[in-house]
């Protein structure tokens, strides 16, 4: 019987072990840091000298890495082209990138280590809201500033309305994609009956459908069906059936990667043949080889740029020489991210601390990024009114349609 | 329209509902097997069904086989995946008369380990069988769709249960197993090879497993945590009845369509609820299910 005790005892270490060896994280640098104290309890994160750190909190090996890793690319690629013409202001920049898995507790902890212990002050933040929305009172509380594509407004704003001191949002919100999607099915696609389909076990897909469904209710239109799943439904037959029963106009589905192309492929399967309004999930290369070009023949989806613009093509080209991985909407809108920051870093010369960062985020005039010139509001920590590239998917490859914002054609 | 449209609408989610039963019978089906051996739930079998579905998925997406031989290299991977996790994992604790609870968690901990062997190999990112493997994916009745791949999971099922009930009835090695899922000791004592006969249980699991694996994976999508979806056919095995292999296929099939109409109706985050809920009544009130025989050592 001890033996066996032993054995399992092993097993049980063996796999825990196997655990740990599947999420590699980055080994943070130990650059030359100090830290401050200003006014009592408020820690402020300095590099006074040696290289710049700048903290990268992603989804490294979980079930978001995909979209996470687009960040993490679009970073390092940065980084290579400020460093290789010096650096800003002649230091150097170094990521130091911890692994998220998704999982919010992981990503609490990963940010406290990342600002306690290799004292970056600052970080590029996930794709993830649900992360965004666990992050921001850490943030609050370490003081150091983040700017991420958590789209749910929460991330940004508080309850009270006013926005988290440390959280910036580099692309447009989910409320401004939803609106921008319910005002075009609204004025371009005529539709009067609305069916919704949407995680609501998910910050993103639920910060995406509540907006698009009051404004469609705002503009007249009617929500027949309203169906939900949870994160780890891969049959969505039931509620396609029950949508289909509704006969509805148009479907939207905010949806994550892993859902889109099932919810695409299920829908043709039960014969739906409305038109299928996507978020910007849905891969810029097209859902091939897994999802058959004939399901995704009336689809239309958001994006915060639009890929056959020859700059994006040339650097999309690049990217996906460096890292064997075609760019992603995220790859571009996380470079603008990583942009945001480094403008922040250079106003501050060598006063390189969390404060004077959060201070030029919070009063950077613009930033001349992909998605176009991105000016931050004060008051939501957003971007104000950028436009949306509304994309369809034609032969199974994606098609730029026209820019579209919540208040009709983008001017 | 009305009548006959809700009709159909109906129609449609009995089939939704039969075509997702009979994935999860085709799971239900291999995980009962091991069962009535060896009287524990395998819940490694998960991890077998997971990497199985990883084999079938380099099979056809890198090396551009068709279906069929997509399908047998992931009933061969399972097989051969299941004789391994008994001679490594079962085989010692059997032969040092070891209590069901340590076969249980050496189970769990089987799924776990291949799980993250999964993660380490592909990443926790997921992957999708490419479309062109079943080139027909719809088959339209009047008002009602019926997918190809589930209604492949469909015939697979009804065609490897019938082999499964033919084996175990009418050849040697199947009236071995039924006899080992008796009483193990009996049957050794008869001059029966227990252990071959336990090898050709965890043969037939694993391909079970590795089938399920490569037809879930082409109509639903790939992630390391496939595997998971063990505990569908844990439930209709409750429900069924351990020790009754058609009580667990039946059950499947029902857990299937009554799943399909509780998302329809309460929706999908109350549905997992109601479903624990009633495989507790189950488990209290009947806990040999509706066809099973009973066991007190139920693990």
């Amino acid at each position: 019987m001890k033996k066996l005790s032993i054995i399992f005892v092993l097993m049980v270490v063996f796999a825990l072990a196997l655990s740990a060896c599947a999420t590699p994280t980055a080994a943070p640098t130990q650059a030359p840091v100090t830290q401050e104290t200003a006014g009592g309890d408020a820690p402020v994160i300095a590099q006074p000298k040696g290289e710049i750190l700048i903290g990268n909190l992603q989804d490294e090996s979980g079930g978001m890495k995909a979209l996470s890793s687009a960040l993490t690319y679009a970073a390092t690629m940065k980084i290579e082209e400020v460093n290789a013409a010096g650096g800003i202001n002649g230091r150097t920049l170094k990521l130091v990138t911890y692994d998220t898995r998704s999982d919010v507790n992981e990503a609490i902890n990963a940010l406290r280590r990342m600002v306690e212990q290799d004292k970056v002050p600052v970080v590029l933040g996930p794709p993830i809201a649900n992360i965004g929305i666990a992050v921001a009172p850490i943030a609050e509380e370490l003081k150091v500033p983040i700017v991420g594509l958590f789209m749910d407004d929460k991330c940004t704003i508080q309850e009270n309305g006013e926005p988290w001191t440390y959280m910036f949002l580099a692309q447009d919100s989910a409320t401004y994609q939803g609106l921008t999607m319910a005002a075009y099915a609204i004025q371009e696609l005529g539709v009067k009956k609305v069916a919704i389909l949407y995680n609501s076990s998910n910050s993103y897909s639920v910060g995406l459908a509540t907006p698009f469904e009051e404004a469609i209710l705002k503009s007249g239109g009617e929500i027949v069906a309203k169906e939900t799943y949870t994160g780890t439904d891969k049959d969505f037959r039931a509620q396609l059936t029950k949508i289909k029963s509704a006969n509805p106009d148009v479907i939207y589905f905010p949806s994550y990667p892993v859902e889109i192309p099932l919810i695409y492929t299920q829908a043709y399967e039960l014969g739906i043949k409305v038109p299928m309004l996507g978020s910007n999930s849905v891969p810029p290369t097209g859902l091939a080889p897994s999802t058959d070009p004939a399901a995704t023949t009336n689809t239309f989806y958001p994006y915060g740029i639009n890929p056959s613009d020859p700059v994006l093509v040339d650097w999309a080209a690049a990217y996906k020489a460096k890292f064997n991985s075609p760019a992603l909407a995220q790859s571009f809108s996380g470079a603008d991210a990583f942009g945001i920051i480094l403008q922040a870093i250079e106003a501050c010369g060598d006063d390189i601390t969390s404060v004077c960062i959060t201070e030029k985020l919070n009063t950077m005039e613009s930033y001349k990024g992909f998605q176009g010139t991105v000016k931050l509001s004060p008051d939501t920590h957003q971007p104000i009114g950028l436009p949306l590239a509304i994309m369809t998917i034609k032969d199974g490859a994606p098609e730029f349609v026209t820019w579209y914002t919540p208040e009709g054609p983008a001017k | 329209m009305g009548v006959p449209m809700q009709f159909s609408i109906i129609l449609q989610q009995v089939v939704n509902g039969l075509s997702l039963g009979a994935v999860y019978a085709l799971i239900a089906v291999g995980f009962a097997l091991i069962f009535n051996v060896l009287k524990f739930s395998n819940f490694a079998h998960g991890g077998v069904l997971g990497i199985s579905a990883y084999a079938g998925y380099i099979a056809a997406n890198q090396f551009k086989l068709p279906l069929i031989p997509v399908i047998l290299v992931g009933m061969v991977t399972g097989a051969i995946l299941a004789v391994l996790v008994e001679l490594i994992a079962f085989r010692w604790i059997r032969l040092q008369k070891g209590q069901l609870v340590y076969f249980f968690v050496t189970s769990v901990t089987m799924l776990m380990l291949l799980e993250q062997v999964l993660i380490i190999r592909f990443g926790a990112s997921f992957e999708s069988y490419p479309y062109t493997l079943v080139k027909v994916r719809v088959l339209q009745f009047g008002d009602v769709t019926i997918s190809v791949t589930y209604l492949l999971s469909l015939i697979s099922t009804i065609i490897a249960f019938s082999g499964l009930i033919y084996v175990l009835k009418k050849t040697k090695i199947g009236i071995a197993i039924r006899a080992a899922s008796n009483d193990l000791t009996a049957t050794s004592l008869m001059g029966i090879n227990v252990n071959m006969v336990i090898i050709a249980a965890f043969i037939v699991s694993g391909m079970l497993g590795g089938l399920s694996g490569v037809l879930y994976g082409i109509s639903a999508s790939l992630s390391p945590q496939i595997g998971q979806i063990v505990v569908k056919g844990f439930i209709a095995s409750v429900l069924g009845g351990l020790g009754s292999l058609t009580g667990v296929a039946v059950a499947a099939v029902v857990l299937g369509v009554l799943e399909v109409f509780l998302i329809s109706t309460i929706g999908s985050g109350l549905s997992p609820v109601v479903i624990f809920l009633l495989m507790v009544v189950f488990l209290l009130v009947r806990p040999h299910g509706f066809a099973g025989v009973s066991f007190s050592d139920k693990a």
